[in-house]
This record gives C-alpha cells, sequence and structure tokens, in this order.
C-alpha cells in the first residue's frame, strides 16, 4: 500500500513568497503597558540576530560583503533584507556621502549615484525613505543610525530619494522624517543592491 | 528586593536595576523638586518612566550617585 503526497502549488504553503513581516524597530525599553518597547511587534529575534542564518552561516542581521565585521570598505550588508527568490540584499555605505557636507537634493543625488567603493563601483544610490527606516535602530535614541556597524552619529538633516512632489522631499533628521525643500542643503546616505551568489556578493 | 507598581504598566517590576538620565533633569525651583527620566530594568524587561515630585535639598547637581539617592527615595512611594 503506497502513501500519496500531495503538493500545493497554489495558494497556502509551498508557494513563493510575496512579502515578510516588518522587523522590529529596536525599541525595547517599555514606557506603557501595549507600547513597542512592550510588544516589541516585528519579524527577527531582536533588531541586531536574525532567527534564521543569513548565507555565511550566521544570524547576524549586519556583516560586511565578506560576512565579516571589519567593514573595511564601510560597507553594512543588512541580511534582514535578504530576498533568497531574486538573490538580492541591500547594503549601505555607512559613511555620509559628500564627506558629510551638505548640499541640494538634487547634488546629493547625483553623488550617490557617482559613488564608488571598492569594487563596487557603480548601482550606488541615495537611499529612499523606507531604506533609511529600515536601517534606523529606534532603541537608541534620538540618532538612531549612530549604533554599531553603522555607526553614523552624524546630527543634521538628510536627504531621502523620496518626493512629495517637485519641490519638497523627504528628509530624515534623528528619528524624523519631515518635508524638507529640495533646493535645501542635507546630508546623505548612499544604498545598493547587491546581489548574493553563495556568499559571494556582487 | 522590591517590587514596584506603576498605573501606565499593568504588571509588576520585580526587583530591578534602577538607572535615570542626567541629562533629562528638571527643576522645579519654587518647589525644591527635580523630575528625571529613569529606566527600571528587570531580566526580561527594560521600563521607562518620567520620576516626577523628587525631593531635594538644593537645586545643585552633586554627582550620579546621589542622583540615584533621590530617585530610590522617590520610587520607595511606589513599592507594592
Amino acid at each position: 500500500m503506497s502513501t500519496r503526497i500531495e503538493i500545493s502549488t497554489s495558494g497556502g504553503g509551498g508557494t513563493t513568497p510575496v512579502g515578510a513581516t516588518l522587523m522590529k524597530t529596536g525599541q525595547t525599553t517599555s514606557y506603557r503597558t501595549g507600547d513597542d518597547g512592550d510588544l516589541e511587534a516585528g519579524r527577527a529575534t531582536d533588531f541586531f540576530t536574525l532567527n534564521t542564518n543569513n548565507p555565511f552561516g550566521n544570524t547576524n542581521r549586519f556583516t560586511d560583503e565578506l560576512g565579516g565585521t571589519t567593514y573595511t570598505n564601510n560597507i553594512v550588508i543588512d541580511w534582514s533584507t535578504y530576498d533568497n527568490i531574486a538573490g538580492t540584499v541591500l547594503g549601505y555605505y555607512r559613511i555620509t556621502v559628500n564627506s558629510g557636507l551638505s548640499d541640494t537634493w538634487n547634488n546629493i543625488i547625483d553623488i550617490c549615484l557617482a559613488l564608488s567603493i571598492g569594487t563596487f563601483t557603480s548601482g550606488w544610490r541615495l537611499c529612499n525613505a523606507y531604506e533609511y527606516m529600515n536601517a534606523m535602530n529606534m532603541g537608541i535614541g534620538n540618532n538612531a543610525l549612530s549604533y554599531s556597524p553603522f555607526n553614523n552619529s552624524d546630527g543634521g538633516n538628510f536627504h531621502t530619494s523620496t518626493s512629495r512632489d517637485a519641490s519638497f522631499a523627504l528628509n530624515r533628521n534623528g528619528m524624523q522624517l519631515y518635508l524638507n525643500n529640495k533646493v535645501n542643503s542635507a546630508k546623505g546616505i548612499a544604498c545598493r543592491t547587491f546581489t548574493v551568489s553563495g556568499t559571494t556578493l556582487t | 528586593m522590591a517590587t514596584y507598581k506603576f498605573e501606565q504598566f499593568n504588571i509588576d517590576i520585580v526587583n530591578p536595576t534602577v538607572d535615570a538620565n542626567v541629562d533629562s533633569i528638571a527643576l522645579q525651583p519654587t518647589l525644591n523638586t527635580i523630575s528625571v527620566d529613569v529606566t527600571l530594568t528587570t531580566d526580561s524587561a527594560t521600563f521607562g518612566i518620567r520620576l516626577e515630585q523628587i525631593q531635594v535639598i538644593n537645586l545643585n547637581y552633586e554627582g550620579k550617585d546621589n542622583l540615584l539617592l533621590r530617585v530610590n527615595e522617590r520610587l520607595q512611594d511606589f513599592i507594592i
């Protein structure tokens, strides 16, 4: 007598994933029952620890592009964004672009597009609003990128690549996003989509 | 060994480590009181409160140890 096993190809389990739960914000201090620090809603063990291994075989959310923690090129790979179907992951250049100098929205975008870091000579872009928010650790207070391995303690305004309209773009300052005129000077953080093949990132 | 109860939390806070954020001190000069952000950390969670009406002898900052003494005195009012 044989056992029949049916595998569903649409609906239910076994289908290609189409999304993922949002990550935890990093806030772990509770100020009342039911707040973020109490519930810590979101994916992964905590802000820094995945609940499954990254391609390098550990649960570190952040590594450098070689899977280590030396960050020689100042590239921070965020494995919480790893798409193992497409084979892509988001990485950040943790240094404020333009040597930390502020500039207009257009100029900061141009600087990011021209960025070349190590062997990653193209593909860089100014972070959009969600890419900033994704990296911000809300558990450390106002300067939400000042945690290791980001260690970016630059204050002030940062352009995002996300616009409200032709004149205004979203800016990040500390923990908040707000609208700022594109001609105003602000800083920028660049990111890039990396292709993952085994443990090699290109 | 102390257990604290605050209305904003629906659980009791048992034997926490108490810390205070010096940079968050606010003075009420006419009342001779201060208020400060305080964290109470247990093995499983960290709770943040704004501790008000902390009685002080004077309004000079006399160091973290002294601040924590005053904080712990005020926290006595929340022990159950």
